[in-house]
């Protein structure tokens, strides 16, 4: 029982360090440490269940352990019930592990990095309100909680990203990020509302995990040859395509950028876009269910895929890029999760926070000291001066290409592999196109922040590290981003990683099915994909080292694609020359209109002068009149009475 | 003795009531339309006079006494008005009595 | 203590206090006499929810109390209440409750604070009324007394154009009411009696017959019904809201928006609420209703978000939330009306938050404009802080109490209406984020980075250049000087009155059960009250 309240602990320690650090602004002294004590807690305890879940270490299969706690009720009907409750497997420790560690190094980071502004206290207690709406979302047992730390979430990423409140960009980003974010979220609503009509309960255990509820669904025609299954599965996809930033919902992942770099790695690169591949692979058996949602999840992944590695080849804003790479990297994990594959997804989201947050967070260093410029065209040379922050970025540089035995290539190679096994082959070649032009780009940010003559002397004079936590932190996640593949792949037990998750995930396909290992006649892959990416990277020193001569001259002879990823497919001219005029002229023309409704009341008056007029003219003024309206009424009142009887 | 059928009495005071009515409703002046209520009460009386010789009643011809005596004091008040209204107005026509103030 | 003894005590509390106010002119206490009463009445209203604690075996029962005026054979007042009762009374001693509070903290007392202390203890005094009155002339004149404070109110306070928004009210109201009168009397005249209960019995039992027996008490509800969704408001007949909304000094529109406008709900329920299945004419007119309440929200939303003023906004978003409750009640499923009415109270609270805000802004800026004020982060931390707290409460974020209460609303929904309503009606938890989020952006962020544009669409390209400017044509003729950022913050006592009312907000919205338990319908209590 102890660990029922230690759940509530890991889940409110945060909290209430957000509490108090949001009402006191005068301690801003210990701030700092408060939040980073409580982030610490979580952190422990989130370790402690995730060895707890995991069982014996290499046991593999045995003594694992999940938990199910039901604290309250908060209404109950004849129907149904909304409770609270807390489901803790092998999945939520993965996941709560994920978060508060890189919550955690952020936390520390910005020590450093925010200790130049103002609302020192309110961004730590920000940060602490979003992780533990995050851990409300993972620790969710039935769909209200998670749809209450969703919500919850994309809260908190407003507060973020509109931190600096005395730049107007940063408002209309926040604005833009929650908009579309509840826009997508009206498909978790829908789904939760279909899910407790339908089925009777919002739990886990009775919706998405059971089987005979799902076969009750798949039985029940929508319209056109799908089922109500479909359509729920449908639904939740389009929350999880906007919170997860999928093409055509991605717009608002890149102007997030306006918020401070560190709650960039935390919300918009490890934590909160990930949240829809949790939830997919949560509800699995119903996309499992669902070919039809699958194929699109497959489709739009790869779309967004590419759309993101070649928009970021021609931005030049850092942490633009970033962005798009972060959108182009959740392409990558939605591709297996239509795949069927969800380990796999969930192995590539564990590997990609480590060095996604490691990017971000020297992009950090770099915007700092040079003053939040952020473009690269205008830096160069800078390892000279930021030794670690370079090195630490090659080596996530080197991990989200895709280079062994780096994290990245572990768990990318197994989305191709499960690319080519489970989906047409044109979507696998274009997902290994995608990894080329991935190398491509992030070489391209390397070489032309970090390396070659600098471009602009009086920047270039700008830049040092001062900081030693953020160092710390660089460093930090720089180890683990090299050493984190290999929980992937361990040479006794095969994929170990992938393997400690197949307990989640019971009904997927395995690994090692009875047509023979996932692996088996896909060994070419792997030099392929390593020969792609070695490719891109020498393309991109060729073309970025020095000077960007060759690059325009490539621009020149292909302007039409050029442009179009320079404009980034034309997605955000799309919603603010078209979509938001719509909508703002349709509501000068209601305004208008109300005008209208609000004048009726005016035919009131006019009615009653009308009126008034028609029966005052009756009306006379003198005696006589009295006397000539008195007669003639009563002679009609003699005639009545006499021919009435 | 009866000379004349009643109903001729009764027609008689009709047209003198209706000439009272009339006067009444078309004259501007005050003191013509006082005249003209006068001539109505008289035709009334007629009326009264005429149905005690029907009844062969005198009961009709003390309501009629009374009426007289009715119209005498009505006329009195109205004659003060009158000189009120004058004093007020300037002017003795009804179309000066066209407001409350 | 008998639940018989309650209601009566729940009838006099307010009365007593009214005579009180109005007998002991004393302008000093007067706060205190009336915030106490009515922290009395709402005890007194949860004695319900306090003796189910206590009794296992606890069902709402009716009791009923007869004045004892006897005027014609079949003409009797009559009082009743079930749960539903109790909770509007409840609501209404909680709103009643924060709106003096909140003239206390902000109006200096003396002559016109104590008219406003007055008229706020009427409507509350006529409130109460209606929502226990069980035979149908009470009800009548209970609903017509509540608007009479409102009336005189905006005459008082209004701003510029009083007189004709003043008017405008009373015309809408009153033809609605006539309408209800009109209804009411025939039924009177067929039944024979003027017992709600008796009256509604009749119509269900009879509803197959002829002329009298099908037809007119059909118009009569329709009448009445149209009488309710008047004071909603419903679409067509919403002309009064915004120059009510705008015009009524803050501590009368805490009240009139976050409860009297959802008397016409209650309405609904009471009058019409198992009727509508009676017969096939009552059906198509609930269709009616529901597409209208649709209509509502959709076209509230997105008119909320041209509004030029802070006032005007919250007027039209509350417009389209009661949209929602409004189909809630009028839905043939108990759940979603049970989910409607714990919407009266939370949506209530978050509206009465949104207004005593902007009461706060304009305080601080002189301004209530939407284009010409920016920037009030700078030096108003508590005030940023509120805003966004009610204004996220207000589009429903979980685990607010109008998120709990919506989804509740919603699930009942599902079955029971056309598919086509229940897609237009989901439109209002994305539309309603926009104007809000419309309204923190605006007033919040600033354009210290550059140009003092004021009048801002949403979006922008976050590539640097131009910022498209829809509104310049149609609001150029506005005063376009930018007003300064304030230089202070909204005071302690009103941020605590705030902070109440966030709090409650987020235990309304975490523990729903506990309020619930007063609502929950299930036929028994339906049937009883006949």
């Amino acid at each position: 029982m102890m660990i029922k309240y230690a759940i509530l602990v890991l889940l409110f320690a945060p909290l209430v360090t957000a509490i108090i650090n949001r009402g006191s602004v005068r301690v801003s002294n210990f701030v700092h440490i408060i939040a980073i004590l409580g982030m610490g807690i979580s952190f422990a305890i989130s370790a402690f269940l995730f060895y707890n879940t995991m069982g014996v270490a290499g046991a593999g299969g045995s003594g694992t352990q999940t938990y199910l706690f039901h604290y309250y009720t908060l209404v109950s009907f004849a129907n149904f019930n909304l409770n609270f409750s807390v489901y803790v497997d092998q999945l939520t420790t993965v996941m709560l592990l994920v978060v508060t560690f890189v919550s955690l190094m952020v936390h520390i980071y910005s020590v450093g990095y925010m200790s130049s502004y103002k609302g020192f206290a309110r961004y730590y207690s920000y940060i602490s309100f979003f992780t533990f709406a995050m851990m409300l979302l993972l620790l969710a047992e039935n769909f209200l909680v998670l749809f209450v730390g969703w919500e919850l979430v994309g809260f908190s990423s407003y507060l973020l990203i509109g931190f600096f409140r005395h730049r107007y960009r940063a408002g209309l980003a926040a604005s833009k990020a929650f908009l579309i974010n509840r826009f997508a979220d009206l498909g978790l609503y829908t789904a939760i509302v279909l899910m407790v009509v339908l089925t009777g309960s919002l739990s886990y255990s009775d919706t998405v995990l059971n089987a005979s509820a799902l076969s009750k669904l798949a039985a029940m025609p929508f319209l056109g040859g799908l089922s109500y299954l479909d359509l729920i599965a449908f639904l939740i996809l389009l929350s999880a395509v906007g919170k997860s930033a999928q093409f055509p919902l991605h717009t608002w992942l890149l102007d997030a950028m306006e918020g401070p770099a560190p709650i960039s790695a935390l919300i918009h690169a490890a934590t909160m876009v990930t949240a829809g591949v949790y939830i997919i692979a949560r509800s699995y058996p119903m996309f499992m269910l669902s070919d039809t949602v699958s194929i699109v999840i497959v489709v739009l992944a790869v779309v967004t895929a590419f759309v993101g590695a070649t928009s970021a080849l021609f931005c030049r804003d850092i942490k633009r890029i970033l962005a798009f790479s972060t959108m182009s990297q959740l392409g990558y994990m939605f591709m297996a999760l239509g795949t069927g594959y969800y380990s796999i997804a969930i192995f590539h989201l564990f590997t990609h926070a480590f060095f996604k947050a490691l990017l971000f967070l020297s992009a950090g260093v770099v915007a700092k000291t040079l003053h939040d410029q952020l473009d690269i065209t205008k830096m160069g040379g800078l390892l000279k001066r930021m030794p670690i922050t370079g090195a630490t970025f090659f080596i996530g540089a080197l991990a989200i290409a895709g280079i062994p035995p780096l994290a990245g290539f572990f768990s990318k190679d197994l989305i191709v592999i499960s690319l080519f096994e489970g989906a047409p082959a044109v979507f696998a070649w274009v997902s290994l196109f995608t990894a080329f032009l991935t190398s491509v780009y992030m070489f391209r940010l390397f070489f032309m922040v970090f390396m070659g003559k600098p471009r602009d002397a009086k920047l270039h004079s700008m830049a040092e590290e001062k900081s030693k936590t953020m160092g710390f932190v660089l460093i930090v996640l720089a180890f683990f981003s090299a050493v984190v593949g290999l929980l992937g792949y361990s040479p006794t037990s095969g994929f170990f990683f992938v393997e400690m998750l197949q307990n989640v995930f019971p009904l997927h396909h395995n690994l090692h099915h009875e047509g023979g290992s996932l692996l088996e006649g896909t060994g070419w892959i792997a030099p392929v994909s390593i020969a792609i990416v070695v490719l891109g990277g020498l393309l991109s020193a060729y073309l970025y080292r020095g000077d960007l001569s060759r690059v325009s001259m490539l621009r020149q002879r292909f302007s039409l694609f050029t442009t179009l990823f320079a404009r980034e497919w034309y997605v955000d001219t799309l919603l603010h020359k078209i979509i938001v005029p719509l909508f703002a002229y349709l509501s000068l023309l209601l305004r208008s209109i109300d005008a209208g409704v609000r004048g009726l009341s005016i035919f009131s008056s006019i009615a009653t002068r009308f009126f008034g007029f028609l029966f005052g003219s009756l009306q006379g003024r003198t005696i006589s009149a009295y006397a000539t309206w008195f007669v003639l009424g009563n002679i009609v009142l003699l005639f009545s009475v006499v021919f009435w009887s | 003795m009866l000379a004349l059928s009643v109903e001729l009495y009764f027609i008689f005071s009709l047209i003198i009531f209706s000439i009272g009515l009339f006067g009444f409703m078309f004259r501007r002046s005050l003191i013509m339309m006082f005249i003209s209520a006068e001539i109505m009460l008289m035709a009334v009386n007629v009326n009264f006079v005429a149905l005690s010789l029907r009844y062969y009643d005198a009961y009709w011809q003390v309501v009629a006494a009374l009426t007289i005596a009715v119209a005498a004091a009505e006329a009195a008040i109205g004659l003060i008005l009158f000189i009120y209204i004058f004093k007020l107005r300037g002017v003795p026509t009804s179309d000066a009595l066209n407001s409350l103030r | 203590m008998s639940y018989s003894i309650v209601l009566p005590l729940v009838l006099s509390i307010p009365v007593l206090t009214f005579a009180v106010l109005v007998l002991v002119r004393n302008t000093n206490h007067m706060f205190v006499v009336a915030i106490s009463s009515n922290i009395v009445l709402l005890g007194v209203s949860l004695y319900v929810f306090f003796e189910r604690m206590s009794h296992t075996n606890f069902n709402t029962q009716l009791s009923f109390v007869y004045m004892g005026i006897d005027l014609l054979p079949n003409l009797a007042f009559g009082f009743a209440a079930d749960g539903i009762s109790m909770f509007f009374v409840a609501s209404a001693a909680i709103l009643g409750i924060l709106s003096l509070w909140y003239a206390a903290l902000t109006m200096s007392t003396g002559k016109m604070t104590y008219y406003l202390v007055l008229g706020t203890q009427f409507m509350i005094l006529a409130s109460v009324g209606f929502v226990l009155s069980a035979d149908i002339f009470s009800f009548y004149i209970f609903w017509e007394l509540t608007i009479i404070p409102v009336f005189f109110m905006i005459g008082i306070w209004g701003g510029a154009n009083r007189f004709y928004h003043a008017m405008t009210l009373f015309m809408y109201t009153a033809a609605g009411t006539i309408l209800m009168l009109v209804g009411m009397v025939l039924l009177y005249v067929i039944y024979g009696t003027n017992s709600m209960g008796e009256i509604l019995s009749s119509v269900i039992g009879r509803t197959a017959d002829g002329f009298t027996g099908k037809y007119i008490p059909t118009l009569a509800l329709m009448l009445i019904t149209i009488g309710f969704l008047v004071k909603l408001p419903i679409l067509p007949l919403h002309g009064w809201l915004k120059g009510t909304y705008t015009e009524l000094p803050t501590p009368a529109v805490i009240l009139v928006a976050g409860f009297i406008g959802k008397l016409g709900i209650y309405g609904l329920y009471r009058m019409n609420s198992y009727i509508f299945n009676a017969n096939e004419i009552m059906s198509s007119g609930t269709v009616l209703i529901m597409v209208l309440a649709v209509a509502t929200i959709i076209y509230g939303s997105i008119v909320a978000f041209a509004q030029k003023d802070f006032k005007s906004l919250i007027a039209y978003g509350s417009f389209a939330h009661i949209g929602v409750i409004t189909l809630g009640v009028v839905s043939h499923s108990s759940v979603a009306l049970e989910g409607a009415i714990y919407q009266v109270l939370t949506h209530g609270l978050a509206v009465a938050g949104l207004f005593i805000i902007a009461d706060q802004s304009e305080k601080l800026t002189g301004s209530t404009s939407l284009r010409s004020v920016r920037g009030l982060f700078m030096n108003s931390p508590r005030f940023t802080f509120f805003l966004v707290v009610f204004a996220m409460a207000f589009l429903g974020l979980p685990p607010m109490g109008t998120f709990t209460s919506e989804l509740i609303l919603f699930i009942g929904l599902l079955g029971n209406v056309n598919i086509y309503i229940f897609i237009g009606a989901l439109s209002a938890v994305f539309l309603s984020a926009v104007y809000a989020i419309f309204l923190v952006q605006n007033l919040i962020f600033a354009q210290k980075d550059g140009s003092p544009e004021w009048s801002m669409p949403l979006f922008s390209k976050t590539k640097a250049g131009a910022l498209p400017n829809y509104y310049n044509k149609f609001d150029s003729s506005e005063e376009l000087s930018f007003v300064e950022p304030s230089t202070t913050d909204i005071p302690v006592n009103v941020a605590v009155l705030l902070g109440v009312m966030g709090v409650s907000l987020l235990a309304l919205g975490l523990y729903p059960e506990a309020l619930m338990e007063l609502i929950k319908v299930n036929p028994l209590t339906l049937r009883s009250f006949l």
